[in-house]
């Protein structure tokens, strides 16, 4: 099972990956929302959590949560989004949007992968 | 213009708390607060730059500057690399990160005071022995922050 | 507790709708395997109702509801199966609920405790995994599943207790919108209202922060209370005996507060969709429509001063299209999906077949087709009658359907498309049709018409008869229908909606009901024309064409066929009926011989399919015309379908051409929809299929003929002329000597006296060595189709036989004939070898051609395939083994050339032998030919040398 990652900082995206590959996980990156979809178009099926950064160049965490979300084959995918602390409007916004959870930047390996189970259902 | 004057209490507390968790969060260093005497230089020598500009009732430039060693030991603590498999681009990339993130929590701290602010996204300035220098009556904040052998110094720079 | 009339309407329509949902995603379990979203979507609906619903205390909903989502709690988890038994119960409580919510204010006095008992049973009977030790019926089953499910996805629960009804912040608690707003951010685990209080309580689970909820939820901090689901469920699930307890005492009615419409509307999601009153829309749509009459005043005002007011013509222009964007947006916005009726069909089906043991399936198509709110809504009884028609009487038993070779399942197929600008809906069924010879039958018992109209009456107005009250072919008057009250009420509700409905039928294959429906009730397009002075309206939608006829004009002329006129049109006959005569301005007939010193203007008027020209005085213009009813004592003129104001302010009466036709007591004869169709066919091969005959005959009776492509010249001579050399004949023929032939020598035809002196000698066409054919008279040459009969005369000089103006004649072979005559210059050759096992392909269009190739190819020993076109030409080259090709050049469909073209692209076929034959032997033809791909170009009639190019060309 796969997780991907959209995230323009790949400094973030290799945070991330030390969270999934400790899990067990596969990790698929995309630096921006046209990248994720392209990924996604490949291996929707495999990809069984995507983790979403807000800010983007080009399209925005937010717009790509909504396209993902009106495709009739990825809209069962969760998304958890994952943000800085400044955009608490955003964060509502995203969970009425479709998505599954959300990380606040900072957050630590633990963190990231207690909330990576919880959002595939495996929390305790 | 009328120069106001900041609530320093307020603003520095914010930052130096914002410094202090987002390193603790992401490294597991216990970074403190250095404070400087005032023979040392206002200006430092340092080689990458995080840097962000800020819109509130004030408008200023954020900076967090370091040593590319530093920064390599930050990255290779966030991101679980050793220092020496990073690229440079990397080290770029982690700076202006730590930026976001720093700026982040200063800005919830802020949000429900007067110092409400917006953000662009970060960009990275890189260079040897790179200087920032400003006219000295530029309201501004300057802190350094060290632990081992980290060292990051972060200014602010109010513009108007 | 019911606070508020308008909330309470709002979760009536969202609760229906819900309901509808269900009952969909029943019947999908029921016809295919179950299908996880659609438990889902099932159990979110019911849900769904069951929150609000508690929200209202409106308990035995919220029971009824609950009682099912616990069903379907299980099922979704994998603990339940449920068969087509349970769906049928599952059915029913839904129909059960459905009716609660349609009359809320009674639901509270309804029983249900039937429905539950039968729930329970299904609820805890066959389990496929055994539970714990629990076996006791646990109603909350669901609830502490939804507990455990946010436990394991790290969703926090939160109670909110807010006050109700009270100004917080001066913000309105809009219920229905609370819980919307909960459910965007999580889900809902129970809520309820304590009217002693008066204040609601809300149970949910979502993925934020405490902290977040204020802004997600738009209330304070202090209302909120974080749960811990380990610890508090039981207590939690406690306090929701304890509402149910409560709600069961007397309802005590808060003063009502008013809220505003817009919050009301609005959901709190940021849709884009608001909902609006129809009543307003209506209005909208009346002043569009006033607007767009008095745009058309302005207009007609304005346009003599169009040229001295500078700059007005592009406002006008400007206001002309704004007025009509606007009227068809406003119109657009009263247009739905035709599958909101569409949608009821599969239940009734579903029932309908239960109950009559029929297996029946039912296809929809073109569900997103829209129509006209009120045309929809007024379709909705039509189409149930229609349907149920099809499955009472249409639909044979599953038995009968075996034993006539049809599938048992019978199909009924409902299809809504467009066409020529009205909206066609199709019932179409594969059963056994209606007998066209019962309803014959009944209209003589009846005594409905009298014999000579019987007589005159063609298929459609037959079936037609069927939507006549009273009358009905069943034999037993069912349940379901055979009444006789049904289908005409059909008809004119059809008619009320500015429709048609037609029958098809085919006796033991089934039967099509069509609806033609108009895009729009309010606005359409007509023509303004005056008869005797009189303006009126006649609407565009059925008007093909205006014809304009020219006194003395001899090519276009009203023509009488037994005391109707007519007027030839493009080969059809068109009835012919004065608009004048129709609405009662014009008694006298003899005012026809003036009009036809006039011109004459004819409206060619198309109805489904049939056609008929409407003589009118004078055509005005176009105009978008607002229909308005006719008032009540003009409603029973059937030639009329409305009034209008036209754009001079005068009003105008709107023609409804059905009623007009009706009147005028034409009948149409449905053979001519089928020779419409084949002559639009002939039409293209008239022009080929004529063949320029010479008729004439020897000295005996017999009626002889021979195509005039054969013949080069006819020669008259005396009958001294001929010279007398041995048995043969000769003549002088441009200064050399022919010889001639008597064709009573060779043909079984009778020989007569020689009469006369003079004679007539035929002279063939590209023969190698002429010879003359006498004959005695020459009758005529006429252009005529020829129906050749080669059975019954087969005599070799003759290709066969046909009938002309009721006599027959005999066609010669001119080839054969100086075979036998002069068989000295042709070579019979043996050739029953020559072509064995070779196959020629011969592809001609004209059958007289196409039949003397194939005769003397077949003579000649060939295999020969027929096709009358380059595109059958093509098939059969790809079936057959096919040697050579011979080919015509002017053929419809696919020409010579092309056929030949397509032949050389294609690889298999590139090499093989094209021979063109044609009656055009000019070079540049030939250079054409040539080119296009064909190795020889010969000429048709030249069979010597046809036959030997072949034989070269096989290499035989």
């Amino acid at each position: 099972m796969k997780i991907l990652s959209i995230d323009d900082s790949s400094i973030v995206r290799k945070i991330i990956r030390g969270a999934v590959e400790t899990l067990g996980y596969e990790l698929l990156e995309a630096c921006d929302g046209i990248e994720g979809f392209l990924v996604l178009e490949k291996e929707y099926k495999n990809i069984g959590l995507i983790l979403l950064d807000w800010n983007m160049p080009g399209m925005n965490g937010y717009e790509f949560l909504k396209k993902a979300k009106a495709n009739n084959e990825y809209k069962k995918i969760p998304v958890m989004m994952v943000t800085t602390e400044t955009e608490e409007g955003n964060i509502v916004k995203s969970i009425q949007a479709g998505a599954e959870n959300y990380m606040i930047k900072p957050f630590t390996i633990e963190e990231m992968m207690k909330k990576i189970l919880e959002c595939l259902g495996n929390g305790c | 213009m009328l120069i106001m004057n900041i609530d320093r209490e307020l603003v520095e507390g914010a930052c130096t708390n914002a410094v202090k968790d987002v390193i603790e969060t992401m490294t597991g260093f216990n970074i403190d607060e250095h404070y400087k005497n005032d023979e040392e230089d206002h200006i430092s020598t340092v080689e990458i730059s995080g840097m962000m500009f800020i819109f509130g009732k004030r408008n200023a430039i954020f900076s967090l500057s370091m040593t590319k060693e530093s920064a390599a030991t930050i990255v290779a603590y966030m991101t679980g690399i050793p220092p020496f498999e990073l690229e440079d681009e990397d080290l770029y990339d982690g700076v202006a990160e730590l930026v976001n993130m720093i700026t982040g929590r200063i800005k919830a701290q802020l949000i429900n005071t007067e110092y409400y602010f917006d953000l662009t996204p970060p960009f990275t300035i890189v260079g040897k022995n790179h200087y920032i220098v400003h006219k000295s009556c530029v309201t501004n904040i300057f802190k350094k922050f060290i632990v081992e052998n980290l060292e990051i110094d972060l200014k602010v720079y109010y513009l108007d | 507790m019911i606070q508020n009339e308008e909330f309470i309407q709002e979760f009536v329509e969202e609760a229906s709708s819900h309901v509808n949902n269900v009952e969909s995603e029943l019947l999908k379990i029921e016809t295919s395997t179950i299908d996880l979203e659609s438990i889902n979507s099932i159990f979110r609906s019911v849900h769904s109702i069951k929150g609000t619903a508690g929200f209202f205390g409106l308990s035995k909903i919220v029971t009824l509801a609950h009682a099912m989502e616990n069903i379907f709690g299980k099922v979704r988890n994998d603990r339940l199966k449920i068969s087509n038994h349970e769906i049928d119960r599952l059915l029913s409580a839904n129909d059960h609920l459905r009716a609660l919510i349609e009359d809320v204010y009674k639901s509270e006095k309804v029983e249900i405790s039937e429905h539950i008992k039968k729930l329970t049973v299904i609820l805890e009977g066959k389990k496929v995994f055994v539970d714990d030790e629990k076996k006791y019926y646990d109603p909350y089953i669901v609830e502490r599943q939804m507990i455990q499910d946010a436990a394991r996805h790290g969703h926090h629960i939160y109670k909110v207790k807010l006050k109700v009804n009270q100004n917080v912040s001066k913000k309105e608690i809009d219920s229905i919108g609370f819980l919307k707003k909960i459910e965007s951010i999580g889900t809902i685990i129970y809520s309820y209202t304590d009217i002693f209080e008066i204040y609601s309580v809300f149970v949910f689970t979502t993925v934020l922060e405490k902290k977040l909820l204020p802004l997600a939820l738009d209330i304070s901090l202090e209302n909120i209370q974080e749960l811990d689901g380990n610890i508090d469920i039981d207590e939690m699930i406690q306090s929701f005996d304890q509402y149910d307890e409560l709600v069961k005492e007397e309802i005590v009615k808060p003063e009502n507060e008013k809220i505003q419409d817009e919050k009301k509307h609005n959901t709190s999601n940021g849709e884009d969709s608001i909902k609006v009153q129809v009543s307003l829309l209506n209005e909208l749509l009346n002043l569009a429509s006033e607007m767009v009459l008095a745009r058309n005043q302005l207009l007609r005002s304005i346009d003599s001063f169009r040229k001295s007011v500078p700059g007005i013509n592009p406002i006008l222009q400007n206001v002309d299209r704004i007025t009509t964007e606007l009227q068809e947006k406003i119109m657009h916005t009263r247009m739905q999906p035709i599958g909101n009726v569409f949608d009821k069909f599969p239940r009734i089906i579903r029932d309908l077949s239960k109950k009559l043991n029929k297996s029946i399936e039912l296809k929809l198509e073109g569900r997103d087709v829209e129509l006209d709110k009120s045309i929809i809504e007024s379709l909705a009884d039509p189409l149930t009658h229609l349907v149920r028609n099809a499955v009472d009487h249409g639909i044979e038993y599953p038995q009968e359907r075996q034993k006539n070779g049809k599938q048992k399942t019978g199909k009924i197929i409902m299809k809504a498309y467009h066409e020529a600008g009205c909206v066609n809906i199709d019932i179409i069924d594969d059963g056994k049709g209606i007998n066209k010879d019962i309803i014959v039958k009944k209209i003589v018992e009846k005594e409905l018409v009298n014999k000579a109209e019987m007589d005159l009456m063609g298929e459609q107005d037959i079936l037609q008869f069927i939507f006549n009250p009273g009358f009905s072919t069943a034999d037993e008057v069912t349940d379901v229908s055979g009444r006789g009250v049904g289908m005409d009420v059909v008809k004119t509700n059809i008619k009320k909606l500015g429709g048609t409905i037609e029958v098809n039928t085919v006796v033991g294959k089934g039967t099509t009901f069509r609806l033609i429906m108009p895009l729009t009730l309010a606005i359409i397009y007509s023509l303004i024309v005056e008869v005797k002075g009189l303006c009126f309206a006649l609407p565009q939608v059925n008007l093909q064409e205006i014809v304009r006829i020219k006194p003395n004009d001899a090519s276009k002329k009203i023509e009488y066929i037994n005391n109707a006129e007519v007027l030839r049109l493009r080969g059809k006959l068109l009835p012919i009926i004065y608009l004048s005569d129709i609405l009662g301005l014009d008694k006298l007939q003899k005012d026809r011989e003036k009009k036809c010193k006039k011109i004459q203007r004819i409206l060619v008027l198309k109805l489904g399919n049939r056609c008929v020209g409407l003589v009118v005085d004078k055509i005005y213009d176009e105009e978008e015309i607002l229909v308005k009813p006719l008032p009540k004592y003009l409603k029973d003129c059937k030639s009329y379908s409305g009034v209008t104001i036209l754009g001079d302010g005068k009003p105008s009466l709107i023609l409804d051409i059905d009623g007009i036709v009706t009147k005028a007591g034409l009948r149409f004869n449905e053979e001519d929809e089928k020779n419409d169709k084949i002559d639009l066919f002939k039409e293209k091969e008239d022009s080929k299929e004529y063949n320029n005959l010479l008729i004439f005959k020897c000295s005996g009776e017999e009626i002889l003929a021979v195509d005039l492509s054969l013949i080069s010249r006819v020669e008259k001579i005396n009958r001294r002329d001929i010279e007398r050399i041995g048995e043969n004949g000769y003549i002088k023929y441009r200064g050399d000597s022919l010889r001639v032939i008597n064709l009573e020598e060779f043909l079984p035809i009778s020989k007569g006296n020689d009469k006369g002196e003079h004679l007539y000698v035929i002279i063939p066409k590209l023969v190698k060595h002429p010879v003359g054919i006498l004959i005695e008279k020459i009758y005529d040459t006429i252009q005529t189709r020829i129906n050749l009969n080669q059975e019954n005369i087969k005599v070799r000089g003759l290709i066969g036989s046909t009938i002309l103006n009721d006599r027959i004649v005999l066609l010669i072979n001119t080839y054969e004939l100086l075979e036998i005559g002069v068989p000295e210059y042709y070579h019979v050759q043996d050739s029953n070898k020559i072509g064995e096992k070779r196959t020629v392909l011969v592809v001609e269009d004209t059958p007289f051609f196409a039949k003397v190739e194939k005769d003397y190819l077949e003579w000649a020993g060939y295999e020969v395939a027929m096709a009358s076109n380059g595109k059958e030409g093509l098939d059969i080259l790809r079936e057959k083994k096919i040697d050579a090709v011979i080919s015509d050049i002017q053929m419809p469909v696919m020409d010579g050339y092309t056929f030949a073209k397509a032949i050389r692209e294609d690889e298999k076929l590139s090499d093989l032998p094209l021979i063109a034959v044609t009656s055009m032997a000019d070079e540049c033809s030939k250079n054409e030919g040539l080119e296009a791909g064909f190795d020889y170009y010969e000429c048709k009639l030249d069979k010597e040398n046809l036959l030997s190019r072949l034989k070269n060309v096989l290499n035989i």
